[in-house]
Parts: C-alpha cells; structure tokens; sequence
C-alpha cells in the first residue's frame, strides 16, 4: 500500500463514506422520521433550527451533552457508560459494509453475517442497560425487549437470506450487484423475492421497536422502558445510536432487497450508485415511518404469538422456496 | 408464582389526573384492583355553603372543567326546581345545543387521549384537530373556549342569531362527515380491535350491581339515559336514540361515545331548526324559599347528581354533588380482574375517568386511628333536617 493509498483510505474511513458522513446522515435519519412523522400526524415538525428544522437533531445532541448527567447511586453506572459507548460503535462497524458507493470500505464473503451478528449483539446491549439501570420500569423494559429478541431475529435473519440465495452470495455487495440480473435471469424467484420485501419490512419494524410493536419502551405502560435513566451525555449517545440503527435498517434492507447498484468504473457511476442508495434508504425507512403512525400498540402476548406461530414458519416457507426455485428442484422451472 | 402489589400512580403517563391504584398481580395477571381516591380533594360542597347561589354558578362549573356545561346545568336546575323558577323556551333550546356541544368535545377528548393511551399517536392528533373546530362553535356562543359561563338562574347569558345558527350547521355538518371515517377505524383498525375487545368485560348485572352511569352502562348493553328516562329541559321534545353495544367490553364502551357523537350532532341541528322565539332570561332571582330540590342531568361522563337543600335566603344550607366518576369507579375495579397489565391503561381510559370531580375524603378518628364513611342514613340524618328521603 502507497503513502497515497493509505491516505485515501484513512480519509475514506473518517470522512466519507466513513465517520462523518455516517453521523451527519444519522442525524439527517432522524430529522427524516421526525418530520416525516410530523406531517402523518398532521404536526409540523422541527421548524425552527436551520432551514425546515435541519439542524434539530444536531442541536438536540450538543444540547444534550452539556446537560445535567443524573447518576443513579445503585446503578451499575460504569457498566452503562461502557454499554453506551459501544452501541453506536456497533452500528457504525456495520454501516461500514454498506455499499455507499457501489462498493463498500470493507467488504467480504460472509459481512451480511457479520452485519446480523452485531445487530444481534446491540439488542444484548440495550437489555443491559436496562437491567444495569435496576429501575422498576427499565426492568420491565429489558425483560419485554429480550423476550421479544428472539421472536425477531429468528424472522429476520431468515428472510435475510433469501437474497442471498437468489445471487448466491453472502457479501452485501455483491448481492446489491447480482440482485436483479439473478431476478431476471429466474422470473420464478420475483414473487419470492416481493413476498419476502413485504415480510422483512415488518419484521424490521420490530427490530427497531416502533408501532406495533413498541412495547418495551411503551410510554403509557412503563414509562420509557429500558432507557428510563438514561439522562444528559448518555441520552445523546442512546438517541446517536437509536438514528443509526434506523439509518442501517433502512440501508441494509434498501441495498439487499432493491439491489439496483453495480461497481463503479468512474466517479460520476459511484456518484449515480450514491443517489441509488440514498433513495433506497429512505423509501424502506419511509415505509416504516408509514406503519408506525397507523398503527396502534399491541400486546407483548399477542404480538410473540403472531411471531412464533405465523411469520418464523411464513419466514421459513419463504427462504425453502427460495432455495427449491434458485436450485432448479422444480422440473417446469 | 407470588402475589405482587403494582402501585399505579399518583403519578403515572397513563394518568392524566393524580390517582392510586394497587393492583394485585400474579404475573402479568391482575387478580385485585383497589383505587385510593382523594389526592385532589378541595372541598367544594362545603365552600357551596359560603357562596350565594349567583357565586355557586361559576363554582360549580370549576369542578369539571371539561364538563363544566353539566355542572351548571345541573345547578341551575336544582336551583330553578327549589325556587319554581320558570325557564322560557329558547333558553331551554339554547341550553341543549350547548350541553350536546360541551358532549361532543368531551366524548372527542376521551377517544383522542384513549388513541394515545394506545400508542396511535396519529387519531390522537387528528381528533383533537377536528375538537377544535368544536371548541371554536363554543366560543363563537358562549364568548370562551373552556369554561363558558353560559347557564344562568332562569334562562341563559347570551342569545344567538340566524347567522350564527348557520355557522354551526355547516362546522357540525363537516364535522358529522369526518366523524363517520374515525367510527370506520374504530370499528376496523386491527390493532384498536385487538387492543380493546374483550377487554374489561363488564356484565350487564354486574353493571347494575355496581350502579355503573352514562356510557360505561350503555357499554354493557343495558338502555339507561337520563335525557330519556326523565327528560329535562326540551330532550323529550327532540328525537334520538340512546345508544347501546352489548358486547359489555371497553370496546363497546369506547364504540357508544363514537355513536353519541354522531347523535350529538343530530340534536343540535334539530334544536338549531326548532328554535322558538322569544326572551333568553327571566330576572335574576337571588333569594331561595326554604325548600329541598334534586336535579339530574346527562353529563358526557353519565348521571350527574346534585341535591340542595334550602333553609331560605342567598345562599345553600347544604349541597350534594355526586359526580359519575365517582359511580364509574367501583364498576371499573371489576373490570380489571382477570387481565393484563397492559390492559389497565384501555380499560382505565374506558370509563372516562375524571378524578378531580370525584374525589372525596375519608373521616379520620385521630383518637383511635380508625378511618371510617358516613352512610347515605347518616349523611340524611346530618344534613336533610326535617324531610324525609
């Protein structure tokens, strides 16, 4: 690696598509959701700061930040701080993998793995920082947050890997790439491949614990749930890590279930490749505003057995025919 | 598993009002429910006593703020009841249209608050949107968006004209139209129906048993409607339907306020065409003969109740003021027995609780620590000198 090489990638990783960009576009998702929210509501939204309230999010963080921190006497403080700070870094670590550009910073056989791995670690985290916080309310939270981990995830991770098996690939960017050459190649597999869009949408929606299924942090119900102590510093990094997580939601199921990028031969492609990305991420994220404000909360009962008794076994069905369809099992395909 | 006592407030986001519940849970399952009533007791019966009956009108509508056209409703009733005071017609109309409009905002408060308490953020907005336009016809009559001061002791404040009536007709009208899409999703949103059928199941005997009032009563199919059963000011002259569901759950207790509205509406349009001419007051009378009145009105919660009793003069020897909350609330610690703690939020708001109008206070004796009610015998013996109940 030359000088001049190594200096690209150390700009690549801490300006774009690297730190900076990833957290002014965190920022940017939740100015998104909350105007876009707003407007369903019939609310106007943050107006005031920059112009159509821009800037709202990055005002509300440094606010925060120079806030009053409460600390609990009987809570495991340190514990909380350490989680706090790993969770954004998570989030980021996977955003990495993300094809910005057509193509990724790091990108490998096997990242979507990776990518499910620490999603998957993240929900561990956020149970702990409610059971560290030891409050009635954030108690409940991480309690109801965990039991529902593992309805989600199962589903999740399932559909996941429909388009991995339609472009025989397990690196994101390649699937992004192959996604539709390998639909059109196979008519047959575009009905699976719609069914398992609409499905992982919904179950993303679970993931990130929105409407209908915000029940471990359901404010008429237990408050805030398990972030219910979280104050100042920490807040601005909880709210830091909850836009990144909604930004990979969106970007993660936008680049592996819209596909539509391929490997850039010239910056004005990787510039085309940029804006494709981008109005994927946030289509998928509109659709998931979209649900959360028509919806009402269910009951953590009624949604765990919706989960374990029709979309893990629909999930299953999904990735089976997948893989009959793409394996040539049927003779009329 | 073991019995847990869950505190339930004072403070709590699903209590809009300082209240205590403890509630007995095994697991998620609520085995007892009991209220403590009393954070917000202020002693207004008794300032009644201080107070000449002109000063009593503006008293008693701070008791409810959302009902506040019932209250005075109510007293001016029992007041014009004690006195033989007559009331001209058009006032008596007038009187309706604002009691079914004070209804119709109060009805949309509950159901927009009760979308929040369900996490539907969006009806919540877009109801309190459309009250609005509700708040702003009671501005446009009485001079004030809240509290109206509008009944007064033998007629009403203020009169209205054709071009007003007309205003209301077209707001109610548009109104009426977009109410009927948000009884669709009351009716057919998933999550709402999952949420609220078959939750909170109150028994039609149960319901009598408990002297549950007002919708709670529709709710559980039984036809119980004062503005029917004994009709005060011009609700016998005017057709309607009381509204009834008998599925006995805090959906069908939520569905009859979504009816009620839609009825509502009907009223004020038939008291707007129906409106005689004439005087809107008699004058003021200020001195009462000594006398024993009772007035019961409809108020948007249910059967509102007030008892006065005279011994002449300008102001009231005693006044009982039992408010349907206070009616609601043994009927609701029924309806929690057997369900979740998800639930209790749903089944609190199904009663449309409004715990500062029903607070009341427990007589302490401080000798020997023991707390102890008055009964109605006790109560008619203090205070009913003279008259038999």
């Amino acid at each position: 690696m030359t000088p001049l090489e190594l200096l690209i990638f150390i700009t690549q990783t801490l300006v774009f598509p690297g730190f900076a960009y990833l957290f002014l576009l965190a920022l940017f998702t939740e100015w998104y959701v909350r105007k876009l929210a707003a407007r369903f509501e019939n609310r106007l939204g943050p107006t005031y700061t920059g112009p159509h309230g821009l800037l709202q999010p990055l005002a509300d963080f440094v606010k925060l930040l120079f806030k009053e921190e409460i600390e609990l006497k009987y809570a495991d403080n340190a514990l909380i701080n350490g989680t706090l700070i790993i969770l954004p870094a998570l989030f980021i670590a996977a955003l990495f993998v993300i094809p910005w550009l057509g193509f990724s910073l790091v990108s490998f056989e096997g990242d979507l793995i990776l990518v499910i791995l620490l999603t998957g670690i993240s929900s561990g985290l956020l149970y702990a920082i409610g059971w560290f916080s030891k409050n009635p309310y954030s108690v409940v939270g991480a309690v109801r947050a965990i039991s529902q981990y593992l309805a989600f995830d199962i589903p999740l991770f399932i559909l996941l890997l429909v388009p991995a098996v339609i472009t025989n690939s397990l690196s994101i960017s390649t699937i992004s790439h192959k996604l539709w050459p390998s639909l059109l190649a196979n008519p047959w597999l575009i009905p699976v491949w719609a069914l398992s869009l609409g499905l992982v949408i919904l179950v993303e929606q679970a993931e990130l614990e929105e409407n209908p299924f915000s029940i471990p942090h359901a404010e008429q119900e237990i408050v805030a749930g398990y972030f219910v102590e979280i104050s100042g510093r920490r807040l601005a990094f909880y709210d830091l890590a909850r836009d990144m997580q909604i930004l990979l939601a969106g970007s993660l199921i936008g680049v592996t279930f819209l596909g539509l990028t391929w490997n850039p031969r010239s910056p004005l492609e990787a510039a085309l490749n940029f804006i494709i990305v981008l109005a994927e991420t946030l289509l998928v994220i509109f659709e998931l505003v979209l649900i959360k404000c028509v919806t009402a909360r269910l009951r953590i009962d009624q949604v765990l057995e919706a989960f374990w008794t029709y979309v893990i076994p629909l999930s299953i069905f999904i990735l089976s025919i997948a893989i009959i369809v793409k394996g040539g099992l049927f003779p009329w395909v | 598993m073991s019995i847990i006592e869950l505190i339930f407030g004072p403070q709590h986001p699903a209590l809009h009002e300082p209240e205590m519940f403890r509630f007995h849970v095994d697991g998620e399952k609520v085995i007892e429910a009991i209220p403590r009533i009393g954070y917000v007791h202020r002693g207004i019966e008794k300032l009644f006593e201080q107070k000449t009956h002109v000063q009593n009108i503006y008293l008693s509508e701070r008791i409810c703020g959302i009902c506040n056209v019932a209250h005075t409703l109510t007293y001016v009733n029992v007041i014009e009841r004690a006195g033989d005071i007559d009331v001209p017609p058009r006032a008596k109309y007038l009187r309706v249209i604002v009691a079914e409009l004070n209804r119709l905002h109060s009805h949309m408060l509950l159901l927009g608050a009760v979308a929040e308490l369900m996490g539907f953020t969006t009806l919540f907005m877009l109801i309190w949107r459309d009250r609005e336009k509700i708040m702003d016809l009671v501005e446009l009559i009485t001079g004030n968006r809240v509290i109206s001061a509008y009944n007064t002791i033998g007629g009403v404040r203020r009169d209205i004209d054709s071009d007003k009536a007309d205003k209301i007709r077209k707001v109610l009208l548009k109104v009426e139209e977009e109410w009927k899409e948000y009884k669709k999703t009351w009716m057919e949103d998933p999550t709402i129906t999952r949420r609220t059928m078959g939750v909170g199941i109150l028994k039609p005997r149960d319901a009598l048993k408990y002297c549950v009032v007002g919708p709670v009563l529709r709710g559980s199919g039984v036809k119980s409607d004062v503005r029917k059963d004994d009709p005060y000011e011009v609700y016998g002259d005017i057709p309607f339907n009381v509204v009834t569901y008998d599925t006995c759950d805090s959906w069908a207790r939520y569905m009859v306020r979504v009816d009620e509205i839609l009825e509502s509406i009907n009223i004020i349009l038939y008291a707007l065409d129906n409106l005689p001419q004439g005087e809107i007051r008699r004058p003021l009378v200020r001195r009462l003969p000594e006398a024993e009145a009772f007035a019961k009105t409809e108020a948007p919660r249910g059967e509102l109740v007030y008892h006065l009793y005279s011994k002449g003069g300008f102001k009231p020897y005693r006044l009982k003021v039992r408010t349907p909350t206070f009616a609601n609330i043994l009927g609701a610690t029924i309806m929690f027995k057997g369900e979740r703690i998800a639930d209790i939020p749903v089944i609190l708001g199904s009663i449309d609780p409004c715990f500062a109008c029903e607070d009341r206070h427990t007589i302490v004796d401080l000798r020997s620590g023991k707390s102890f009610m008055l009964s109605s015998r006790e109560i008619t013996r203090k205070f009913s000198r003279g008259s038999k109940p």
